[in-house]
């Protein structure tokens, strides 16, 4: 039965093992591997080459026992190779400069900029890579979704310069990092833990005040992700609400103007004065929300 | 000797990852309905693991219990999966670590004898401890030949050798995209513990500064759901060989775990833990949450689903009736089959209306339905909306997927579920006209 919690895995051992150059992968390992050739992406990844190399190497293995799992509410699944993708990681990983030609989110004609690429990000809600890099002249902090890149060139940069501009990204991305609170309807405190895994993609810290029986979730994320956020929160519906707080207007102003919009689907309309301005505020708080860089 | 668990530590650590690990020391006990002296002691062993595994952190600016900001920290870095070091934490003896690394260190250069291998052993080893003997070095590499660590080769005496083949066979670069490829397909698939230890020996290889993974994140994650891949792997080992499961379920609804006990006093009454006994059918994985579930049959409770975040203590039992099996597992296949998740009621029709995003170039809704909506229908309305329909198991599960597209969608049938859409909108448009209005006064 031991199946996971292997000794071969005990942490001093593999760490003896990797300073005598020796590795050790159990049968386990090669047969989750196994699994993974037949993946369509594992060509792109690997190589033709080598990706047959390993499905000979691997026939022998028996294979995982996942007749018995079933996977529910999984998003298709596209593009979880492009071209592209090793060689930027290639150069990220060698902090290393490079001239990107891209094109805009609407499609438009190719730009070519001179940059410091320094983080792939797979969106798991989208299913799309996206390319963070510096730009070296105009707006300096870019997300690119990589079915927007063209070419890449690698640029190697001067001595000291990486370091300069990891500060430089660290500093810009800690300004535009926005922090709020929800409260737990404390008629819903049974709910929690199901609202903390809904949440736990985000950073979370929970906090219970005793006094009022209440639970806070502080959040943080990238202002320039909110719309994710407004998409999880509409997702929770009446069990969370956005605290009062600094960046909370914006929030709440968003929530209550899609809720309007929501009812006037149903021919309900709410504070009519009010309504043509909110159905506005709502399709701008929405497209913002879902639309992707 | 009763095998190493790991429940106590694996329960503190999802409450650290949930809750960033803000509680104290007693409040945290109290949550897991464990001691503070138990907990402690899942602590020590928790930040040894997470020490031994280059995790350290700076201790000084953590809360109480030293770990959860270090885990968050952790995850941002990002590249790292965060939980695995719990999987290397199994225990053991000085001596059989030293054993162990010399006899692989060895074979990593060759194939050897059993004879060779206890020469070798006896050479590199410390002068004050007692030599092994050779007894203990053949259990050894039968306890490595089964892990599938070496392998025999034919001839005599028999020679062993270490199962290196895949980083031997492969060019430096088809080893980098290796690694990248690893790393890929443990943050996207299900089960992924395998893939993660891999990738952690592949990135040992590289060293440093070799492996393309370092700046490659998947960005919305669920960390948890690698904790309960400790369940996971037992209870499909259980299903294959049809034999019955038993634990302690603590319902995650319960008012003990995550909420505070003492809220209200009526549920410091009920212990919640319940001894569940239950014939396996099925792993369910929910990525809608990052959720893990069991399927199976008791004959109280019929086809039922627990969550594998509230069990503990699982042991396997004796082997079910193979003809009770096959009936049951049929009976969940089919009712399984319309379930958004694992909801095996009543199957309904839900029709909604999805629109197109006013004044966006790209129709995010309609892709985001397509990405998402398993195995609902789309069907074309006009320029401006689409039909969207599926046969479902009640309508709970499917719900909050529905109305987090706002207004983007129109329930259509069933009446009640598009009465209690209107319903929650009004709530939810009273409760934040109210915040506005009041934000707007002060």
């Amino acid at each position: 039965m031991e199946l996971l919690f292997d000794k071969a895995h005990n942490h001093e051992l593999s760490r003896r093992m990797a300073e005598a150059g020796a590795v050790a992968v159990t049968g386990r390992e090669r047969a989750w591997l196994k699994l993974m050739l037949e993946h369509p992406a594992a060509e792109g990844f690997l190589g033709a080459a080598a990706r047959a190399k390993l499905a000979e190497l691997l026939a022998e293995e028996p294979p995982l026992p996942l007749g018995h799992l079933d996977e529910k509410a999984r998003s298709r699944e596209r593009r979880l190779y492009s071209p592209l993708l090793p060689e930027l990681a290639a150069i990220i990983a060698g902090r290393s400069g490079m001239r990107l030609a891209y094109s805009a989110k609407g499609g438009g004609e190719l730009r070519h900029a001179e940059g410091y690429p320094y983080r792939l990000d797979y969106a798991m809600s989208t299913k799309q890579w996206y390319l963070l890099w510096h730009r070296s002249q105009g707006r300096p902090l870019m997300r690119t979704r990589l079915t927007h890149a063209h070419g890449v060139e690698e640029r190697p940069l001067p001595p000291g310069e990486a370091d300069r501009l990891d500060a430089a990204i660290a500093r810009l991305t800690a300004r535009s990092q926005e922090e709020v609170e929800l409260e737990l309807l404390p008629r819903y405190n049974r709910e929690l833990s199901r609202i903390l895994y809904a949440l736990s993609c985000f950073r979370q810290e929970v906090r219970f005040d005793a006094a009022e029986g209440v639970y806070r979730i502080a959040l943080r994320y990238p202002r320039d992700e909110r719309g994710f956020l407004l998409q999880k929160l509409r997702f929770l519906g009446k069990r969370v609400r956005v605290a009062d707080g600094a960046a909370s207007a914006a929030l709440q102003e968003q929530m209550r103007a899609s809720a309007v919009k929501a009812l006037a689907r149903y021919g309900i309309r709410l504070e009519a004065v009010a309504e043509a301005k909110a159905e506005v505020e709502a399709g701008e708080a929405e497209a913002g929300a879902d639309a992707e860089a | 000797m009763a095998r190493e668990s790991f429940d106590k530590e694996i329960e503190l650590l999802r409450l650290l990852v949930l809750t960033g690990g803000v509680f104290s020391r007693k409040e945290s006990a109290e949550r897991l309905g464990i001691s503070v002296h138990t907990l402690d002691k899942a602590l020590r062993r928790l930040r040894e693991a997470a020490s031994a595994a280059g995790a350290d952190g700076s201790p000084g600016e953590d809360g109480e219990l030293g770990l959860g900001r270090l885990l968050q920290a952790r995850r941002e870095r990002g590249g790292d999966p965060l939980l695995l070091f719990l999987f290397r934490s199994r225990s053991l003896k000085e001596s059989e670590t030293a054993r162990l690394a010399l006899l692989q260190g060895e074979l990593g250069k060759g194939g050897r004898t059993a004879a060779e291998l206890l020469d070798a052993c006896c050479g590199g080893w410390p002068e004050a401890s007692p030599w092994p003997d050779e007894k203990t070095i053949r259990s050894d590499l039968a306890y490595l030949e089964k892990a599938g660590i070496v392998a025999r080769e034919g001839g005599r005496p028999v020679r062993y050798r270490l199962r290196d083949e895949l980083w031997t066979a492969l060019e430096p670069e088809e080893l980098r995209r290796l690694e990248l490829f690893v790393h890929a397909m443990a943050h996207t698939r299900v089960p992924s513990v395998h893939g993660f230890l891999l990738q952690d020996s592949l990135r040992r290889l590289l060293g440093r500064d070799g492996a393309l993974s370092a700046g490659v994140g998947f960005a919305y994650r669920y960390d948890c759901r690698i904790l309960d891949e400790a369940y996971l792997h037992p209870l499909l080992a259980a299903i294959e060989e049809r034999r019955t499961a038993s634990f302690e379920y603590l319902t995650p609804k319960s008012e003990h775990r995550y909420a505070a006990r003492g809220t209200n006093p009526l549920h410091a009454r009920t212990s919640p833990a319940r001894q569940i006994a239950m014939l396996p059918l099925k792993a369910v994985y929910d990525h809608q949450y990052g959720r893990w579930y069991a399927l199976g049959f008791t004959r109280a409770h019929g086809l039922s689903a627990w969550r594998m975040e509230g069990m503990s203590g699982l042991a396997i039992g004796g082997a079910a009736d193979p003809e009770l099996f096959a009936r049951k597992r049929e009976q969940l296949d089919a009712r399984l089959r319309t379930s958004w998740l694992v909801d095996l009621g009543e199957t309904t029709r839900v029709s909604v209306r999805f629109f197109r995003p006013e004044g966006a170039e790209y129709d995010f809704v309609r892709e985001r339905v397509l990405l998402q909506g398993q195995w609902g229908e789309t069907t074309e309305e006009g320029p401006d909306s689409f039909r969207y329909d599926i046969e479902v198991n009640g309508t709970r599960e499917i719900r909050p997927w529905l109305r987090s597209f706002g207004s983007s969608c129109e329930v259509l049938e069933p009446e009640e579920l598009r009465q209690d859409m209107i319903e929650e909108w009004k709530e939810l448009a009273e409760t934040y006209g109210a915040a506005v209005r009041q934000g707007a006064q002060s």
